[in-house]
């Protein structure tokens, strides 16, 4: 029996095309007829935004693009539309703007206890959707609750910052590779997918991967 | 963790023109050439 197909996504949770692209990369996992492991590795956007940023997201694009707050309402506009079509709600008049290091350092934690994957769409889902602060510890222990991890070892990784060090692990393997920007997908350590692309790209991909890996001849393991 | 030396040749897929990836969620922070460790 083959392995399954290794699937390396950087990104932030409060990316809104991460969403998008995760939204679309899973209609192709749907479609894949395959195994696939997928690990998400951090990359933070913007480590230098405040835990609590004074302002709305459009007040932040704005200042951060340096574009009128009409052109900032524009954009957000535009992003919400597109996740409108692959059956996401934003909600950018309720989004927290904040730093998100510390929701990076509980997905490592997620990850040892083998909920990565939970974690990153509750988080996803509580800022874009819900309107809930990911930025601060006690709100993040809240949600690793939600999803059954446990919540006092979830509040001790954080305030010991013990997954610190693979979350600047992370972020230098992506200066290395020389991602530009997220999300980006590191298929079986061979091919590179950058940004929210159509889910028929992600799908050929795959395809693609598990199609040469089988044509490999069989090493001794 | 081990860091890789060196940018792996991956081969790009998809439509360089389709990344939907504009906008400040495709900020990259900060360049941190001697170290990429934040204080």
């Amino acid at each position: 029996m083959s392995n399954p197909i290794d699937v390396q996504i950087w990104s932030d949770v409060q990316c809104p095309w991460c969403y998008i692209g995760k939204r679309k990369f899973e209609a192709a996992l749907e479609q894949f007829d395959g195994e696939v492991t997928v690990t998400y590795r951090s990359f933070e956007l913007a480590p230098d935004t405040p835990v609590d940023f004074d302002g709305s997201p459009v007040d932040y694009l704005s200042q951060r693009k340096g574009v009128t707050p009409e052109q900032a309402q524009q954009m957000v506009d535009r992003v919400s539309g597109i996740a409108q079509s692959v059956g996401l709600e934003y909600h950018y008049d309720r989004i927290h703007q904040t730093n998100t290091v510390l929701a990076h350092e509980l997905l490592h934690f997620a990850k040892a206890h083998g909920k990565q994957v939970e974690l990153k769409e509750r988080l996803l889902r509580a800022y874009f959707t819900e309107g809930r602060h990911i930025g601060r510890a006690d709100d993040l222990v809240e949600l690793a609750g939600e999803i059954g991890l446990d919540r006092e070892a979830a509040a001790t990784a954080l305030a010991e910052h013990t997954y610190l060090p693979d979350v600047k692990a992370d972020m230098a393997q992506a200066v290395a590779y020389g991602i530009q920007g997220v999300p980006f997908f590191v298929i079986e350590s061979k091919y590179g997918i950058s940004g929210a692309q159509e889910s028929a790209t992600f799908l050929a991909a795959l395809t693609q991967a598990a199609a040469e890996r089988d044509a490999a001849p069989l090493e001794a393991s | 963790m081990t860091v890789d030396a060196a940018p792996k040749p991956f081969a790009m897929l998809g439509d360089p023109a389709a990344e939907a990836c504009e906008g400040d969620s495709c900020l990259l922070p900060p360049p941190a050439p001697a170290s990429t460790t934040q204080d």
